[in-house]
């Protein structure tokens, strides 16, 4: 017990001298406080060098999609629907105005229909239309693609002027005459007009496959044209 | 155990920061240097060693208050920081000019105003090996319970009972002028 005393006593006047002084406690905090401001320059730092670059990249991302959305207008675009009573008499272009000059017809995409026959392991990627000049829609594109990678787009444009059709075969959707042929990279093109539109199958399927397409697209029509009458 | 077992390094500092190492500065300032000089034996790596201690307790905003047992805790803060220190490649060991305090330059033996007879125990205890001097340390100077230095070295009670009891044999032997491979 005598020596355990000793031991203490031993310890004590050997580290009690020691103290930290207030020379020590000041640098320990000058220290702490150059950290906060290092930091802090770290934290302007990487604001101005990371986060507003990345905040106004996003931005302007944001402002582009939203620009792409109201161009397509996908609250006015039928949904997928495979109904051919789809077709709103609206599909019809505008009546032009007597004092104006004879121009091709616009598109009205007020209603589009999704055509009802697609080829298998194809869906519906993208709805668009497309405008060039002053037209309001000059094209209705519908995009599909397939799981294998298979794209196919159905074109429905305003029809300026009859395209010639050498190397095509002639087919009939309908009753409307159409031609249609395998490209040499293995898409099929299939094309045909009706009185104010000019339609285009595209894309990698058989033959057969887009005239099932072009056949339930005119079948639609024709019922959308019916109800318009009534 | 010691409840958090290290500070994150990573919080905020603000004012109440620095209020609060001044007090974490006030009571235990004096005994983290010592640990540290006891340790590592010079007085310039002991103050880096102080400073280092209480830039993690002030960069984890730990409190007094959020430590059961701040003394055990802010010895073993100051143990892990020697053990860094030491591993540290000399050449960044090396003191700046001017940046330690004149007041601090001499070693322990050299400052220390003994007693002769406690000057020889003290020169025994300095000589024991590392993990006998710790537990003398803790038990004797800091006054820390065997269980608190298990947690403080990391390792059992039992452990620390058994160092504490080979170190006062190897001291006894040493003063009795038997002493061996302590």
């Amino acid at each position: 017990m005598k020596e355990l005393e000793a031991l203490k006593r031993a310890l004590q006047e050997g580290l009690d001298g020691h103290r930290a002084g207030p020379e020590l406690r000041r640098r320990t905090l000058e220290r702490a406080r150059a950290e906060v401001r290092a930091k802090e320059k770290r934290g302007a730092r990487f604001l101005l060098l990371v986060a507003v670059p990345a905040l106004a990249a996003f931005a302007i991302l944001l402002f582009l999609s939203m620009s792409e959305v109201r161009q397509a207008r996908p609250d006015d675009i039928a949904s997928e629907s495979t109904s051919s009573s789809s077709i709103r008499p609206s599909m019809s272009p505008p009546p032009p105005s007597s004092d104006s000059p004879p121009s091709p017809p616009r598109l009205a995409v007020s209603k589009v229909v999704i055509p009802p026959y697609m080829p298998a392991g194809y869906k519906v990627s993208e709805v668009v239309t497309e405008t060039r000049d002053s037209r309001a829609e000059d094209a209705v594109v519908i995009r599909y693609s397939a799981l294998d990678d298979g794209e196919l787009e159905w074109r429905r444009s305003a029809k300026p002027n009859r395209e010639r059709v050498e190397g095509f075969e002639p087919v009939r959707v309908g009753d409307r005459p159409a031609w249609i042929r395998t490209a040499g990279n293995g898409d099929v093109v299939l094309i045909w007009e009706d009185d104010k539109y000019k339609y285009s199958i595209v894309g990698r399927i058989t033959e057969g496959d887009a005239k099932l397409m072009a056949q339930s697209i005119y079948i639609g029509l024709q019922d959308g044209r019916e109800e318009e009458k009534r | 155990m010691l409840s958090p077992s290290e500070p994150s390094p990573e919080r905020g500092i603000g004012d109440s920061g620095e209020r609060g190492l001044s007090a974490w500065m006030d009571r235990y300032g004096d005994a983290v240097l010592r640990t540290a000089l006891f340790r590592l034996k010079d007085r310039q790596k002991a103050e880096d060693v102080y400073q280092e201690v209480f830039l993690r307790v002030y960069r984890s905003e730990v409190s007094l208050q959020d430590i059961a047992n701040p003394k055990a805790w802010i010895l073993k803060v100051t143990l892990n920081a020697c053990r860094d220190a030491e591993r540290r490649p000399w050449w960044r060991q090396a003191p700046l000019l001017g940046r330690h305090s004149r007041e601090t330059t001499e070693s322990v033996e050299r400052t220390a105003v003994l007693a002769e007879t406690n000057r020889e125990l003290w020169r025994a205890v300095s000589a024991l090996a590392e993990p006998f001097r710790m537990c003398v340390l803790l038990y004797y100077y800091h006054e820390l319970s065997t269980r608190e230095i298990g947690d403080v070295l990391g390792v059992s009670e039992g452990t620390v009972r058994s160092r504490l009891h080979r170190a006062r044999q190897l001291l006894k032997a040493t003063l009795e002028g038997g002493g061996d491979d302590a």
